[in-house]
Order: structure tokens, then sequence, then C-alpha cells
């Protein structure tokens, strides 16, 4: 196979990878709601909207704990220098949640980037110990909690933009009904060296038509 | 000027004596509904005409340039977004002249952007933004870059109707420098 097709192959997922991906997707989410009934009642993650005023709290947890770069973007991947950068960026009616306090969170995530003529966002997300497993009762709560944030705002495409490298974090998003839309080659340079980024988006079916 | 007689395509800086070329252009609704550029405001021409001439690549992420052929102005290249740390930048670039778009004019400006973006500035890659219905560019950066990935149902529709999809193209400088060994200067 050559490099070009290689690539193209990459970028497009085919009829069937789609259809197996949403299968998988649906099994995982069956599998959650089964043991979440066998538990009783359903349980919620408890998310917590950052404040303006905790959020230079929150720029030195993610200094001291972040492992990945903050907030891969196709335009201008942000490493936000200071903690003002940071807080004027979230200061802008954007969405920034965090699992556990400010203080010592275990997960957060944020809707940035609105482009609210076109009723989309991106999508950033990290766990900062461990990735719920795909399928996993909590990575299906953290998804319906990410949903009814995004439908709140009126949002009906979210995307991601993710290193290649994270793995873990793609399967996740995968598991969520995200489609891979291609890879920016060597776009983001990061620790001595230029990384590829992965695109996804996840979108209303309305939208998708 | 030596360039411009031998009819070569040549590069260079906006100045006043420019808007009114850059005003006809930008009234032009087929480039209007090709442009992806937040920073050109149609609605602020004369502010957006600033821009193009008094961006710095440094202090602003930006950099405008006109594209000339025997003398005559036929495209216009803005980088925007660039940066320094990654070094890429997304590059918007229209032809001016409607019946230049889709010819071997129109490469020669996309070739005039690689020129600019990896022996002018150095940088590694350049990328484009293209709408799903503007044929005539996907056509032309077909042929230069490479589609790195398409943003689906990416732009709302003004009326009720069917989302569109967004292409983005990337170039890498060892793609660009491979490129003008094969042509050898055609351009």
């Amino acid at each position: 196979m050559s490099r070009s097709e290689k690539m193209d192959e990459n970028i497009y997922m085919t009829d069937s990878d789609r259809i197996a991906s949403e299968a998988m997707r649906l099994k995982a989410g069956a599998q959650a709601t089964k043991a979440r009934k066998r538990r009783g009642a359903p349980q919620q993650l408890a998310f917590h909207y950052v404040r303006k005023n905790d959020l230079i709290k929150l720029y030195e947890t993610f200094q001291l704990s972040r492992p990945e770069p903050v907030f891969v973007d196709i335009y201008a991947p942000t490493l936000f220098q200071t903690p003002e950068e940071f807080v004027d960026y979230f200061s802008d009616d954007m969405g920034l949640w965090t699992l556990g306090p400010v203080s010592a969170p275990s997960a957060y995530f944020a809707l940035h980037d609105f482009q609210l003529e076109h009723d989309l966002a991106n999508l950033d997300f990290t766990f900062f110990c461990q990735y719920p497993a795909v399928g996993s009762e909590k990575a299906c709560l953290f998804w319906e909690y990410v949903q009814a944030c995004a439908a709140k705002s009126g949002l009906t495409r979210l995307q991601s933009f993710m290193l290649v490298s994270s793995v873990e974090k793609i399967a996740l998003i995968e598991s969520f009904g995200f489609r891979k839309e291609g890879i920016l080659r060597e776009h983001y340079f990061h620790d001595g060296r230029l990384h590829d980024v992965a695109v996804h988006a996840w979108m209303t079916e309305e939208r998708r038509g | 000027m030596v360039d411009a007689a031998r009819g070569k395509t040549v590069l260079r800086r906006i100045v006043p004596g420019d808007h009114a070329i850059l005003r006809r252009w930008l009234r032009d609704p087929a480039v209007r509904a090709g442009i992806e550029d937040d920073s050109i405001d149609f609605t602020r021409m004369q502010e957006t005409l600033a821009l193009f001439e008094t961006s710095d690549p440094y202090r602003d992420g930006g950099l405008g340039l006109l594209v000339e052929r025997r003398g005559q102005p036929i495209g216009l290249i803005h980088f925007i977004w660039i940066n320094w740390i990654s070094r890429n930048a997304e590059a918007v670039v229209f032809v001016g002249p409607g019946e230049m778009r889709g010819s071997l004019a129109a490469a020669a400006v996309v070739e005039k952007v690689g020129y600019a973006a990896f022996r002018m500035l150095n940088l590694h890659k350049i990328y484009a933004f293209i709408y799903g219905h503007n044929s005539t560019s996907l056509s032309v950066f077909k042929r230069v870059m490479k589609e790195e990935a398409c943003l689906r149902a990416y732009i709302k529709p003004e009326s009720p109707g069917r989302h569109e999809d967004v292409h983005f193209f990337g170039m890498l400088a060892e793609e660009y420098h491979a490129k003008m060994q094969l042509m050898k200067g055609r351009f």
C-alpha cells in the first residue's frame, strides 16, 4: 500500500467501519444501562461548572497534573503560557467543568471555541489518572453529561482534536459515536517533535441529515 | 520588474495603490462565497485592506501578499494564524480575475503560497480550508496539496437545507520542495 493510499484509508472510514463503530457504541451503551439497572437508581457524575473566580486555581492544577498539551486545536494549539491567557480564554462564555473539586479534580471537560453561527464547538477532556473503560458506566455517564451540556448550548456538532498518540482517549471518544474526519499531519510541536493531530466529530442525527 | 518582464509570477507586499483592485475583487460574489477568513470583514472594507497592508507575521501572525503576473495583479495570499512554535500557518488564497480561476495561473498563485511559506518564512507546513461547494478551488488544491481531513456538515446553511462540508488541505515543506524539483521553475 502506498503512503498516499494509507493516508486516504486513515482519513475516511468505510461504511462497514462506520456501522461497526456505531454497533460498538450501541452495545457499550446497552451494557452500561444494564449495569446501572442492576445497581438500582442511575448514578450521576458530580461535575462542577468552573466559575470565573476558580479559573486561576484550575490553571495551577493543570500545570501540576495535566499529562497532555492543553486544548489541541486546529488554529492555535494552546498551551496557555500564563494564567491570564487561560482566564481570558475561558471568561468568554466558554464552558469548563471538573469532576471533583477545582483544587483536586479527577477529570475535566470543556466546550470551547464556539462557532455559534454553525452550532458547533470543540470538546476537550482529560481524566487525570485513568480514562474510563470503553462502555463502562462511568464513560456513559460522562458522555450523557457532555451531550446534555452541548444540547443546552444548542450545539449540534462537537469536534475534538487529539494527538494520535492519545490512544485511550481516541478509543473512548469513538465509542461515544465520534467519527474520524482526518489526520492533520505534523501539525503540532510538543516535547521536541512534531505530532500528527487526529480530528474527530460527533453530530446530531438531524444535522447528519 | 525583471521577473515581470519575463512573464514570471512574482510576490510583493500590498501598497495603498492596490486598494482599488482589491476592493473590486472582494466585491465579487464568487470570491466572497469562497473565503474562509475571520479577519476579512466585508462590511469594513477599509480596515480589511489596511490589515492586508500592515500585517506583520511576527507581531500579529498574519501576512498579506499580492501575486503579480506580467506586471498585473492576479491574486491575493493572506497567511493567518502563523504559529512560530509548530511553524505552520493557514493560507487564504484567491485569484482575482474570474477567467483565471481554475487555470494554470491559479496553480501559479497556489505555488506562490508555497514559495512565501517555505522559502521566505521558513514554515514547516501550510494549510487551507476549502468549502465543499467551491469546486474550482477544490480541483486546484487537490493538484497542489494533500487533503488531510473532511469536516463533515460543518457549515450551517443560510436557508433550510443540508449542512456543507469543509475540506482541509495541507502541504509540508518537503512536499513543496519535491514538487518544485519536478516542475523545475515552470512558474
